[in-house]
């Protein structure tokens, strides 16, 4: 079913059969690594009340550039009595295509199609902070519950992994910079180590034949800084990087001196992209 | 004696531990659990676990280890106001107190017709340029309906601070105790496993 064009070229419909795996490709490329058609599968195609118009899928020329998945469930008060709720998930707004104002278009679209099936209630879960957190205050949601949760990091080298790629995929501005860079930069924890351009999908073999590499050494206790990063101010995150530094929680080491100097150079855009 | 229900999820290239509830006679009861819980987890090859404890549980004595994650918070907006109004307000004690009363909510730009009999609440939305209002009428945003709801905004000092108003000063009174009777009392959440 098409919907009302967004503008000229994007156009917002429900899901087809036989979209899962662009949508699963669109999410892990938003999110970094958010899983698998199995997973897709499981939220949406096999849950028991799923209907294709669940999904919402912004497209531009044929390729996925938003994507929401709408939950629908009732809440059940005391008495028998019910309100029926919505909650939004998998909110995802393709890289190249956020700050356009599609994300905003994609939001009162899904919510009206709420409304129309006859929800009451829109939910949504939101970590402290975040743009969407920020997004949602100002459209007219209610803070109404907090849940803080306590985290036992049993394999810190996947998760200091896994926290990276998804900092990078939701930081536009600290991606490209990165990108831009003729070195590479690597995270190491343990015996693990990996190279932040791979997380982005890239790999320059000049780069690694010219070994310009910077390591960040990490101490395991500085985990417990790395896990309030995302829904840090960017002061935050500059102040809570030097005390690691200054507290030798992480260790810098530069592969060359070409490595140091262009790091050095360019030091301020990744600070002010933090 | 104690029980924990746990469960290992796939996120973001991770595999988690859940620990989604803990009930426990007493402390030593909870240590136990969530030991039992760890080793649990360790079978599973779990990158990390995860727990939202209870209220109850003094977390600064049980959790020394563990990381404090950042807050996550569950936010509401009302898409509309009639069945979720109608529904907060059917509950038998507020027919009981309040049978033969008749009252106006204006939640942001919508009205409200509230009847209350001894057997029923009857709910009509009225068109907003109507001025045909009930003897008693509330004023509030939809935003502090459902904070007054869920029990995050006292519907006193909502109304001290004026973002309840009531009219007739004798209402007041009657209005403050309805709205209190308003609260959810039903605990619930989205469990932190349903990725929504």
């Amino acid at each position: 079913m098409n919907r009302e064009p967004f503008s000229s070229s994007i156009t917002t419909r429900s899901y087809n059969p036989g979209d899962e795996a662009q949508i699963v490709d669109f999410l892990n490329l938003c999110y970094g690594e958010w899983g698998d058609l199995k997973k897709w599968r499981a939220l949406y195609a096999n849950y028991p009340n799923f209907a294709e118009e669940d999904v919402f899928i912004m497209q531009n020329d044929g390729e996925i550039v938003g994507h929401r998945g709408l939950h629908f469930r009732d809440l059940e008060l005391k008495q028998g009595h019910r309100v029926s709720t919505v909650a939004l998930g998998d909110t995802a707004i393709h890289p190249n295509w956020r700050e356009h104002g599609l994300y905003s278009s994609l939001h009162q679209t899904t919510l009206q199609a709420a409304k129309l099936r006859g929800a009451s209630l829109a939910l949504t879960w939101n970590l402290k902070g975040s743009t969407t957190y920020n997004h949602n205050k100002r459209t007219g949601f209610a803070e109404i519950n907090y849940v803080s949760a306590y985290i036992k990091i049993l394999n810190p080298s996947k998760v200091l992994r896994a926290g990276v790629s998804d900092y990078l995929h939701k930081n536009q501005r600290m991606s490209n910079t990165i990108r831009k860079l003729q070195t590479d930069l690597c995270f190491s924890i343990g015996e693990a180590e990996f190279s932040v351009r791979e997380l982005l999908g890239e790999s320059d073999q000049q780069i690694k034949a010219d070994k310009r590499i910077v390591r960040f050494i990490l101490d395991e206790s500085s985990l417990s800084l790395v896990t309030k990063f995302r829904t840090s101010s960017g002061l935050e995150r500059a102040v809570s990087l030097a005390s690691l530094l200054l507290r030798q929680k992480i260790k810098v080491k530069f592969s060359s001196l070409g490595a140091f100097l262009e790091v050095a150079r360019k030091g301020v855009a990744i600070i002010g992209s933090l | 004696m104690g029980l924990a229900i746990a469960c290992v999820s796939d996120e973001g290239g991770l595999r988690q531990g859940n620990i989604l509830d803990i009930q426990a006679k007493d402390a030593s009861g909870v240590d136990c659990i969530i030991q039992a819980a760890i080793d649990y987890f360790a079978g599973k090859d779990v990158d990390m676990i995860a727990v939202a404890p209870p209220a109850y549980l003094d977390t600064g004595r049980i959790f020394t280890d563990w990381f404090r994650f950042e807050r996550t918070v569950m936010m509401c907006k009302p898409l509309s106001i009639l069945p979720l109004l109608h529904a907060l307000l059917n509950k038998e004690t507020i027919k009981n107190s309040y049978a033969g009363k008749e009252f106006s909510f204006i939640i942001s730009s919508e009205i409200i017709q509230i009847r209350v009999t001894t057997q029923t609440i009857k709910a009509t939305q009225l068109n907003t340029a109507s001025n045909n209002y009930l003897a008693i009428s509330v004023s509030m945003s939809s935003k502090t309906l459902l904070e007054i709801a869920f029990g995050v905004l006292n519907p006193y000092v909502a109304y001290l601070t004026r973002r309840v108003k009531i009219d007739g000063l004798k209402s007041v009174p009657m209005i403050l105790k309805l709205l209190r009777i308003m609260k959810l009392d039903t605990l619930w959440s989205i469990a932190l496993v349903d990725v929504v």
